[in-house]
């Protein structure tokens, strides 16, 4: 149709027809009726030159034919059009403005402004010379007892960490390996005078340390190369503990052969000893620290009741008053909940994971360094249950389906500062629960829903702390536990003094006090005196249990009352709300609606037996 | 704009219809009526044009028809109903616009028309 027109008239009604940024099908109509002009105009004798001169500047003529076309368009075509534009207009402003941001947040590099295991160390006690800690004591120790790190197994070894009592078949074996160790044991007790641990927690590993310790945990490093410079307070290692356990697992199997022997002494100075490796072990504050130094004192407690139930008249009454102070010595501090060191690691993970604004608010990072860091923390929460990385990847992925770019990820989770006033608040609360008293706990729980509530409210908000927060409250209970057994083993000795020294068995608690307690001894679960009796079955002490209900103390009936510290009984939270997603469900149930029971001699160590055994035997090893 | 170029401005429209109201003429007829018939007054840049002629297709006053029998495809415009009903009552006002200027002694509307051909375009 256009064959034979004169290509520079064709290009200047193309360019015009273009520059009215007209719709396809309306450019075409257009075209059509300029092809139609200027066919015309050259047929009435025009040169195509004049012809163009006397059409006008195809910018102006653009402007006013696109005018006019568009006032030949339906209203509803207008607006449409209109809301096109101005979407169209919002759009580029919003895409301009997040990957502005994104840019932001790739040019953004995590700050480590504080030096957080710098910080933890500095709250470490302080001690100008190495006779002033125990750590060095006890490495000694357990080096001269065949700990070292490269020390070869032997069957007395793994006999010792069963733990067996006079009678069990591994006995012997433990008996005699602590009689060629004496010299070692002895070590052992050299360190219960000291207060100060001085292990150096995040310090190069020196010789002599790596000796029983050996060289630090290739394992970490291995999945994470650069962990310990991201992470360094979740990465520092504490081997020391294990160790320290093992000392007092060494020294409860020698207070009990001390029994055996009948040697009063020997036993107090080993169960002082471990009662010291328990504060140690606490040195720090670390959650897991204070976990190992309950751990240590449940079984201080667990030998020394058992050895006052086989052998009533062991101790003498001086002996008897040293056990008592022995456990009356822990001090308060140790049995309440400090969160200092737990909100250190909590700061790295803000460190890691934040952009820094220099006020200590700032944004979520989401890059590759801040994808590693969470999914190796989530694989490594619990590593034992064979959490992969790539487990982790699709858990993170599952968790963040908004989260697939840096700014999304940087708008739908909350900024640095409200994370850390939640999770302060919930450091806050772990640390006033580990101060309740046992029945409080269904206080917690009810605290626990609160923050469940807040977290379900907005849960992509908040997914960091549900993520990455331990479950704090549930090990809360152990502080009231830890309370509660130092008290038993006190109640327990001033009762036997006031037996040695009135002839009889105290019928109520408040006769022990002043001379034998300071205080009347309270049952953890009702806040009344703790019970007392002498009958055909024998004297006895004993806490009501968790239902409240008194069974009389029947000691074939009770556990040891293993509670909490051993996963058992009600009335814990049963969910909470910060849980990361390998977390089980809680099993707190009502296992045991039984007493408590303190005290009742039954002239064995049955009831102190591994309970995979029932308990229906009473058998005297003597 | 010019006094001028106002009255241009606003007598467009009414020409082009009136041309119209004649019978139906494409795109580049009414250029050349227009031209021819006012001497070159009304002769407005030709891409004004097609931009009025849209205009008034978008009131309705306009229709417009391709016809591609002949040698030349061509786009024939032609008046409404509604066309012509504005072609008169915007007649009257212009008479009315015009005897008022006379009456006022302002001018006479051919000494306001810079030639006579004017006058039967908007008559």
């Amino acid at each position: 149709m256009t064959d034979g027109f004169p290509a520079d008239l064709r290009a200047f009604i193309e360019r015009t027809v273009r520059l009215t940024r007209l719709r396809k099908r309306e450019q075409r109509d257009l075209e059509l009726e300029l092809f139609s002009h200027f066919r015309e105009a050259l047929a009435s004798g025009r040169t195509p030159d004049a012809a163009m001169a006397a059409f006008g500047d195809p910018k102006l003529a653009a402007a006013s034919l696109r005018a006019g076309a568009i006032a030949k368009r339906t209203m509803l075509d207008r607006v449409i059009g209109k809301a096109a534009l101005v979407t169209s207009v919002a759009a580029l402003l919003a895409f301009v403005a997040y990957a502005s941001f994104a840019a932001y947040l790739l040019s953004q590099e995590p700050v480590r402004r504080t030096d957080t295991v710098a910080v933890f160390q500095s709250t470490l006690p302080k001690s100008s010379s190495p006779e002033e800690c125990a750590w060095p004591i006890y490495r000694s120790a357990l080096l001269q007892l065949e700990f070292a790190f490269n020390a070869p197994s032997s069957e007395a070894r793994e006999a010792l960490n069963a733990m067996p009592w006079p009678g069990d078949e591994q006995w012997p074996k433990v008996a005699e390996w602590l009689q060629n160790h004496d010299e070692g044991i002895r070590m052992l007790h050299t360190a219960r005078a000291i207060p100060k641990l001085g292990f150096p927690v995040g310090a190069p590993r020196d010789a002599l340390n790596a000796q029983l310790l050996g060289e630090p945990s290739a394992d970490f490093s291995s999945a994470t190369e650069d962990y310990s410079k991201v992470l360094p307070m979740l990465a520092l290692e504490l081997p020391h503990l294990a160790q320290m356990r093992a000392a007092a697992r060494i020294l409860c199997c020698d207070a009990i052969r001390a029994v055996d022997h009948d040697d009063g002494a020997r036993f107090v100075t080993d169960m002082q000893t471990v009662l010291a490796i328990s504060k140690h072990a606490q040195e720090g504050r670390l959650l897991i620290c204070d976990l190992v130094g309950f751990g240590i004192r449940s079984m201080a407690r667990t030998y020394t009741t058992a050895a006052l139930e086989w052998k009533p008249e062991l101790l003498n009454t001086s002996q008897l008053a040293e056990l008592q102070t022995a456990f009356e010595s822990v001090p308060d501090e140790l049995q309440k909940f400090v969160a200092t060191s737990e909100r250190l690691m909590w700061e790295d993970i803000l460190q890691a994971l934040f952009t820094d604004s220099g006020n200590g608010d700032g944004v979520f990072l989401m890059n590759k360094d801040s994808e590693r860091v969470l999914i190796n923390m989530l694989a490594m929460m619990e590593p034992k249950q064979g959490v992969s990385a790539e487990r982790g990847t699709a858990q993170v992925l599952a968790a963040l389906p908004r989260a697939l770019s840096a700014p999304m990820a940087a708008w739908s989770f909350a900024d640095r500062k409200s994370t850390n006033a939640f999770v302060d608040r919930l450091f806050v609360a772990a640390e006033n629960a580990s101060q309740l008293p046992l029945p409080d706990y269904l206080k917690v729980r009810t605290m626990d829903r609160a923050f469940e509530s807040e977290v379900q409210d907005a849960p992509l908000r908040w997914t960091l702390p549900r993520l990455l927060m331990p479950s704090l409250s549930r090990a809360m209970a152990g502080y009231a536990v830890d309370r509660a057994q130092c008290d038993s083993v006190a109640v327990t000795c001033a009762a036997l003094r006031f037996l040695r020294d009135t002839g009889r068995w105290p019928a109520t608690a408040d006769e022990l006090v002043p001379s034998y307690l300071p205080s009347i001894p309270i049952d953890p679960w009702t806040g009344s005196a703790i019970l007392l009796v002498s009958d055909a079955k024998g004297n006895r002490v004993w806490s009501v249990g968790c239902d409240g209900r008194d069974n009389r103390g029947d000691p074939l009936a009770s556990d040891g009352f293993e509670w909490a510290i051993g996963g058992a009984s009600a009335p814990l939270p049963t969910t909470f709300p910060v849980r990361n997603p390998y977390y089980e469900q809680a099993s707190y149930q009502p296992t045991n609606d039984i007493d408590w029971v303190w005290y009742a001699p039954l002239g064995s160590v049955e009831r102190w037996r591994t309970t995979q055994a029932p308990r229906t035997q009473v058998r005297s090893t003597q | 704009m010019s006094i001028e170029g106002e009255f241009i401005r606003g007598a467009g429209p009414i020409a082009v219809l009136k041309l119209l109201d004649r019978g139906e003429m494409y795109g580049y007829e009414i250029i050349e009526a227009l031209e021819r018939r006012t001497d070159g007054v009304l002769a407005m840049g030709q891409s004004t044009l097609y931009p009025m002629l849209y205009n008034l297709e978008a009131k309705s006053l306009i229709t417009a028809r391709w016809d591609e029998s002949g040698a030349r495809p061509r786009k024939y415009y032609r008046l409404t109903s509604g066309g012509r009903k504005r072609l008169a009552e915007d007649s009257r006002t212009w008479r009315k616009l015009a005897a008022a200027m006379e009456a006022l002694g302002v001018t006479r509307i051919g000494a306001l028309l810079p030639h006579s051909n004017w006058k039967g375009a908007i008559a």
